[in-house]
């Protein structure tokens, strides 16, 4: 089987957004205005949470990029009254946007705040719809949406693979936020496989999970600040 | 009862009269505001709506909570009356029964005005279709459909078959085409000992199956946030807690109501002052409950000192909606204790103005429960706040009106007051032979 | 292009024909659709590209899809960004797209919305053609022309119609660091380019101000270069400090941050090399250019230690740790260095690497190595130093000016004197994609193609110690009648009959010409096929070498010394000091603000989007009564300045209030336009001593609370909840 799964090297990220924008690129999310924006309502599937520690002059910064955690045992799921959000056989927790009635339970039930709601219908001034991504549904008003891992990508390269005849390679499948990373903070690929880049980073000592207290089995695991070698990894 | 009162409880119904028509035409028109915002809100979609994220839930789950609780008046109180024969509830059963049925009326429209898509509710109904999808009754708003559904289901009939009775003695004296619609609800009523029996046995087993729907009915809409892992929703005592606090804001409407029947219709009569006395008392016992409650959750967190849940916390008590919450706390307490444990104060005038107040502490304590939780998540970057928009107080609002209206087309129909049930109860009295049997009429 | 248009009519045939009832736009949709892609429909397609949002150079790879190019990935072996892209690197397929870009030549009326008018090509190259031969002949000097185009062939191309007409060559239009900061390297290591700093293999990086994770020269390569030198097989982690007077995102990614005093940058410098001489870490060479360099007496530490605001004992341990590294590398750049005494700043920390001898060491600064795509071409004089540019705009009021791919109104304090020059010349045509708020005051503005839809060479601007170039050529079929600033300047060679000097037919012309160079170059004897090579180069978007090398760099013979700032009292009695900073996506330039990915786009510490915000801590924001989201009024040295939102910040010291660069645009599309601030409006002061530039930075300035605000912000939390203090 696989299972999809992620890793975050925190030691590398410098913050720069690079993937935000990418997930914008990649995912045809919607644009919200400044208004819109300032109403609570803007849509980053991935967005760079930064915590301060202490104060001036003697102050800390962590960033920590947060999206979908694609849990093991996903709260948002078993809320919804329509079976639109489920978990896949991979691992992923997907999205039914044409299933979705937009209760928002699932959002509230997310102990990450990560899924969005589409507040208004979406607006493609032209031409700028030329850019859309043909491989992604574009949202109506009124559903939910979240990061999905980039499950286009993940067709395109079993695709690709089949066509070609062979086994899906570890590290063919590159998220758009990982691929932009201008660090290669974010590592993506199969847990079940104990050979692929991502499941040695998960067992490193220096790989946390977010909010693992809560029993949720996230998929992202980030590796924390400091040297690698002291943590054992390879 | 003599004619006379008869005719007194029959005039809204079959005479009307200028204030129920001034009524019925002002509730039309806040009524009417609620439509004009929802159409807007569906041709607009949920964004004129203020809420965001975090905060997904807002005034329309507010609304919902709201009059899901305001529901609990009537049934579920009328039932426990009933069972335990207290003579006093005779003139409040009806209208307190209607409370229920409209209030649920109401509450129920407030999920469908909250979802995105509305005009795909029907996907919740465990409907039959070729693509074999059915809803997950994995999830709390599946079975909040299920048992509100009940309730609704449940409530109407408990609200009709003791109305059957007096629907026969309007159809009697009704003429022309009400006479017709009053055959057909009368279900061909004789009054035969026959029917009686039956009646009675309807009315005892409905109050029986509806005490526990009720208790349900409330738990189950306290689980939508129990039963998730948001900070300070995630609580044990969510359930006890909510229908307690239904239990509360039901007797207050329940209050209000009657008070604005007795000055409205003049009943003073039938709605005595030992009626407000009485249910004063009630009133009272649900404060303090609904204060113990409220203690001992937010000492539990408190003392617990969870961070994600402190967060919520002082939220509530120092911070944003600090104003909120104690205002909740003197309408919701402070001021129920000073007036309420005095005879005077349970006097029907001091008793309604304290129960407007506990509405008001009442719908304070679910936007409470609600906003400042879903504002403060577990990851703190994402703190929201929330200010509602001008379509959601119209709805509101409209709310509200949409209650009256319903209620005052429910006085033009069926008299506020059992004829039937205050008969039997002045029967009972004057027959002093028959004193010691009260018990043997039972439910009547 | 024939066969586009018998695919059109033959298709639109059909369509009247069949599908009378259908609807016209699918019609027209589905054409396209099968006109726009030699593919298949619906097929993806990747071919090879280079960024143009900034002069760093990313190599890029683009996703077509019938017709249109969809998403942007970065080369994973171009060495400059190895794979990743930047924020604004990933939004320039918006740019492509966008619904205000120019889409053909207009007559515009100085900024007038009145009078506005659209023109064919030829009608406006023959306006330009005759306004710079009447211009040229009453006097050379008379025509301006200002280039900021990343585009090599657009340089080239214009520098040689320049040198054929007899003009001046064109100017150099970047920002004024940029400029500083090549003047130090002048001075510091005789080179006439900017340095290039082998961050990755150095065990300790103090960076003095120099933005290098946000934006600065390469922040993708730079940023790629600190990862690995955490991460990648070293024996140990390599550490990385950062001083400047406001915590930066660079600050903030960094293992160390080292508040300064905002000007104390400099002095922090000096304080470190008096330790290094003591600790004798420097050679004997070393410390005598020094000393040439700044031939002051050293102040005494502790005046030293109030200068920059530093104690002393942090001075001492610092040099100490720079002193026992084995590869320490000090950078320098940044806002800092358009300050009045940037050149100091900057100068005084660079030289601390001369102190450390690392110049030409792996791990230390580096020769930057460049592929000469000139050496067997006609010759065309290098572009006016921006120095040199204004300059001349001071002396004589230009007749004609030509700006090309720039806005220095937007990118250069008014007191460089661009915008009045361009109010008081008789003609200015401006060559844009957007109308920015320089061609917002031009007579003609020509609108350009957008990367993706020209042939074109991009050179790093700030080289690698890796050769490289990026090739793009022209991968979707243009928005509207645009074209390439090169074949602009082609097309008035003709016109100007100097058609001899500038033979090429168009740019894709030259390009080829100059990979047939590189490729007898690059592949001695010529071996290969050159139309092999050239695809390949197409292909992947550019050239490059392998493997990086280690080119020599000496410390520079000292001929003069670097200005000190003299010690004068501040007289102001304004309360706060008003800076301005880079972001990852803001630049004086003011770049990228056109697109709404970018304006969506949280800022990493404040989380705004969509506007400009004044950061200040929390004291200072109570004490005048606003809190983050609250709006203030700005006046800087007694004048009413602007209005804009406030952000608290944890990290903010007191008394200073922090700008985003950027913002403030007069137009520049629908999403940019009238939108937050332009500091340098507000920030300029005097002239930077020892380049002859315009200076800006920090101002003395107050604030007042100016009502409640809207701000649009993405995270309002500050702490992690486990750090929260139990009551806020
Ligand atoms: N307006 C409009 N009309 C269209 C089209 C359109 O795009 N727009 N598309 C057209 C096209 S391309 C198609 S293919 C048709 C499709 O039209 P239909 O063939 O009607 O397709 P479905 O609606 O999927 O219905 C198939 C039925 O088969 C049932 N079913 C599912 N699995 C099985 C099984 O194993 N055995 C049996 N016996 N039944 C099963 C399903 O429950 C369902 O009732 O529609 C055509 N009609
Ligand atoms: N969710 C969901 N998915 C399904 C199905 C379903 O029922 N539900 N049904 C499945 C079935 S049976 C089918 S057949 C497929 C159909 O899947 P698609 O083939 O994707 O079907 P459409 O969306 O009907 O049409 C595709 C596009 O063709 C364009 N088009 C129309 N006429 C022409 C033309 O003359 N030339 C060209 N080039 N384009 C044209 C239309 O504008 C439309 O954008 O979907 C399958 N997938
Ligand atoms: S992170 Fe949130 S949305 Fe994603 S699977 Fe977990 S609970 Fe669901
Ligand atoms: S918003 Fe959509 S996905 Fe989420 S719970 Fe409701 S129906 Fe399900
Ligand atoms: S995995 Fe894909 S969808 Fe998820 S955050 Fe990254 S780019 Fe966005
Ligand atoms: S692109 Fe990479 S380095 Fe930049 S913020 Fe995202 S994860 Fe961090
Ligand atoms: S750094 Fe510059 S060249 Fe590289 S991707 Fe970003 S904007 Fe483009």
């Amino acid at each position: 089987m696989t299972r999809w799964a992620m890793a975050i090297d925190l030691d590398r990220c410098t913050g720069c957004e690079a993937c935000v924008v990418a997930c914008h690129a990649e995912n045809n999310i919607r644009l919200v205005g400044p208004e819109e924006a300032a109403r609570g309502r803007a849509i980053h599937w991935l967005r760079i949470e930064r915590y301060y520690e202490g104060e001036y002059p003697d102050v800390r910064v962590r960033f920590v990029p947060v999206l979908c955690q694609h849990c093991g045992a996903a709260p948002c799921e078993p809320v919804c009254p329509v079976y639109a959000t489920y978990h896949t056989d991979e691992g992923l927790n997907a999205m039914v946007y044409n299933r979705c009635v937009g209760t928002r339970y699932c959002a509230n039930n997310c102990p990450y705040s990560v899924r969005f709601f589409n507040w208004h219908a979406a607006p493609w001034p032209d031409p700028l719809q030329r850019q859309l991504n043909p491989d992604v549904a574009a949202r109506p008003a009124g559903v939910m949406e979240k990061c999905t891992f980039c499950v286009q990508r993940i067709q395109r390269a079993r695709q690709q693979a089949a066509d070609e005849g062979r086994e899906l390679r570890d590290g063919e499948v590159q998220p758009a936020c990982a691929e932009s990373c201008p660090t290669r903070a974010i590592v993506f690929g199969d847990l079940d496989d104990p050979d692929s880049r991502v499941a040695r980073l998960s067992r490193s000592g220096r790989a946390r999970r977010l909010l693992e207290e809560l029993g949720t089995h996230p998929a992202v695991f980030y590796l924390a600040r400091g040297a690698r070698e002291s943590s054992g990894e390879p | 009862m003599n004619p006379e009162d008869e005719r007194l409880l029959l005039a809204p119904v079959e005479r009307g009269s200028r204030g129920l028509r001034l009524g019925l035409v002002a509730s039309a028109l806040a009524a009417g505001v609620l439509c004009a915002c929802w159409g807007y809100q569906i041709a607009h979609d949920l964004g004129v709506a203020g809420i965001n994220r975090p905060v997904f839930w807002g005034v329309y789950i507010t609304n919902f909570v709201f009059w899901i609780g305001i529901s609990h008046a009537g049934t579920l109180i009328s039932a426990i009356l009933r069972l335990t024969g207290a003579e006093w509830r005779r003139p409040v059963t009806r209208c307190a029964e209607a409370i229920t049925v409209f209030a649920l009326a109401v509450g129920g429209l407030f999920p469908l005005i909250h979802l995105g898509r509305p005009w795909l509710f029907y996907w919740l109904l465990p409907l039959p279709n070729a693509r074999g999808l059915w809803p997950n009754f994995r999830s709390p708003l599946l079975w909040d459909v299920t048992a509100i559904g009940t309730y609704f289901l449940g409530s109407s009939l408990y609200l009709f078959l003791p109305a059957i009775p007096d629907l026969a003695a309007l159809r009697d004296r009704a003429t022309g085409w009400r006479r017709r619609v009053y055959t057909w609800c009368a279900l061909g009523w004789r009054g035969t000992p026959r029917q009686w029996h039956a009646l009675e046995n309807g009315i005892r087993v409905m109050a029986v199956l509806i005490l526990p729907v009720a208790v349900s009915v409330h738990t189950i809409v306290s689980w939508d946030f129990a039963m998730s892992l948001q900070p300070m929703w995630h609580s044990t005592i969510f359930g006890p807690y909510f229908v307690a606090g239904a239990i509360y804001s039901g007797i207050a409407i329940l209050v209000a109501v009657m008070a604005a029947l007795r000055r409205g219709l003049g009943l003073g009569r039938y709605i005595s002052e030992t009626v407000f006395d009485n249910l004063g008392l009630l009133f009272l016992t649900m404060a303090l409950v609904w204060a113990y409650f409220t203690f001992a959750e937010h000492l539990t967190v408190w003392y617990g000192n969870e961070p994600a849940e402190m967060a919520v916390f002082w939220e509530r008590v120092s911070g944003r909606y600090a104003p909120a919450f104690w205002t909740m706390v003197v309408l919701n307490f402070a001021v129920p204790m000073l007036v309420l444990p005095f005879r005077r104060g349970r006097r029907p005038g001091p008793a309604s103005l304290v129960a407007v107040g506990v509405l008001l502490g009442m719908w304070l304590e679910r936007f409470l429960i609600i906003i400042p939780s879903l504002a403060n998540p577990r990851l703190a970057y994402t703190v929201g706040r929330y200010v509602p928009s001008g379509v959601e107080w119209g709805i509101t609002f409209g709310a509200f009106g949409l209650f009256v209206f319903l209620y005052h087309l429910f006085l033009r129909c069926v008299p506020a007051v059992s004829l039937w049930e205050m008969r039997a109860g002045a029967a009972a009295e004057s027959d002093t032979s028959l004193a010691p049997e009260p018990a043997r009429e039972g439910v009547r | 292009m024939r066969r586009r248009r018998f695919l059109q009519n033959s298709a639109a045939a059909a369509a009247a024909a069949m599908l009378h009832a259908c609807a016209r736009d699918e019609v027209a949709f589905i054409e396209q659709a099968v006109a726009r892609s030699p593919h298949g429909p619906g097929e993806s397609v990747w071919r090879g590209s280079v960024c143009q949002q900034c002069p760093a150079g990313c190599g890029v790879r683009v996703r077509l899809v019938d017709g249109d190019a969809k998403k942007l990935e970065g080369h994973p072996a171009h060495p400059v960004n190895r794979g990743g892209l930047c924020a604004l690197g990933q939004a320039a397929v918006q740019e492509l797209y966008h619904p205000d870009r120019l889409r053909g030549p207009w007559r515009l009326s100085r900024g007038q919305p009145s009078g506005a008018e659209p023109l064919d090509w030829e009608v406006a190259l023959e306006e330009l053609a005759q306004r710079l031969a009447r211009a040229a002949r009453s006097s050379p000097q008379g025509v301006w022309i200002g280039c900021g185009s990343v585009s090599w062939p657009a340089q080239y191309l214009w520098r040689r119609l320049a040198a054929a007409l007899g003009l001046p060559p064109p100017v150099r239009l970047r920002s004024v660091e940029w400029e500083v900061e090549r003047e130090a390297a002048r001075r510091l290591f005789g080179l006439e380019d900017w340095p290039y700093f082998d961050l990755e293999r150095a065990d300790l990086v103090l960076s003095f101000g120099a933005p290098y994770l946000e934006r600065w020269r390469s922040p993708v390569h730079y940023a790629r270069a600190l990862a690995e030198q955490r991460q990648e097989p070293r024996s140990r982690r390599g550490r990385s400090i950062h001083v400047e007077a406001r915590l930066s995102a660079t600050a903030a990614a960094v293992d160390r941050w080292i508040p300064v005093r905002p000007g104390g940058e400099g002095w922090l410098a000096r304080a470190i090399a008096r330790e290094l001489l003591a600790l004798g870490r420097a050679s004997e060479r070393a410390a005598a250019h020094y000393r040439r360099w700044f031939p002051g007496p050293d102040p005494p530490p502790e005046s030293l230690a109030t200068r920059c605001g530093v104690p002393q004992e942090a001075i001492a341990e610092l040099a100490r740790e720079l002193a026992e590294s084995e590869r320490p590398l000090v950078l320098a750049g940044g806002p800092m260095a358009a300050q009045r005494h940037g050149l100091f700043h900057v100068a005084a920390a660079l030289a601390l690497n001369v102190l450390l001898g690392n110049l030409g060491r792996e791990g230390g600064v580096l020769r930057p190595r460049r592929f000469d795509l000139e050496r067997n071409l006609p010759p065309a004089p290098p572009l006016a130093t921006l120095a040199a540019g204004l300059q001349r705009l001071r002396g004589q009021a230009p007749q004609a000016i030509v700006i090309c791919d720039a806005d220095p109104v937007h990118m250069l304090p008014p007191a460089s004197g661009v915008e009045q020059a361009l109010h008081g010349a008789s003609f200015v045509a401006v060559m844009a994609q957007f109308l920015d708020d320089t061609a917002l005051l031009a007579d003609l503005c020509l609108p350009l193609h957008a990367p993706l839809e020209r042939f074109d060479i991009v050179e790093p601007e700030a080289a690698l110690h890796t050769a490289a170039i990026g090739v793009g050529a022209p991968l979707v079929e243009p928005l509207g009648a645009t074209r390439h600033p090169g074949d602009i300047a082609l097309a008035l060679a003709r016109a100007l009959e100097v058609g001899e000097a500038l033979a090429w037919p168009s740019v894709g012309a030259l390009v080829e010409q100059v990979l047939q160079d590189l490729h007898r170059r690059t592949a001695p004897g010529g071996t290969g096929d050159f139309w092999s090579f050239y695809e390949d180069v197409l292909d992947r978007g550019g050239l490059w070498e392998e493997r990086p090398a280690l080119d020599g760099l000496e410390a520079a013979a000292p001929r003069e010394p670097i200005p000190e700032p003299k010690l004068d009292r501040d007289a102001s009695r304004e309360p706060s000091l008003l800076l301005a900073f880079e972001t990852h996506v803001r630049t004086a330039e003011g770049r990228g603000l056109h697109l709404p990915w970018i304006q969506q786009l949280p800022d990493l510490l404040s989380t705004v989007m969509w506007d400009s915000w004044i950061e200040m801590a929390r004291a200072d924001a109570r004490r005048i009564g606003v809190r983050t989201g609250d709006r203030v009024r700005v006046s800087v040295e007694g004048q009413a300045a602007f209005e804009a939102f406030v952000v608290e910040s944890p990290a903010a010291a007191p008394g200073v209030l922090a700008l985003p660069l950027g913002g403030g645009q007069r137009d520049y599309g629908r999403w940019a336009r009238e939108r937050g601030v332009n500091p340098l409006r507000w920030l300029g002061a005097g002239e930077v001593e020892g380049v002859g530039l315009p200076a800006w930075g920090p101002v003395r300035a107050r604030v007042e609370a100016a009502g409640p605000g809207r701000a649009a912000l993405f995270g309002r939390g500050l702490r992690a909840p486990e750090d929260r203090p139990l009551r806020r």
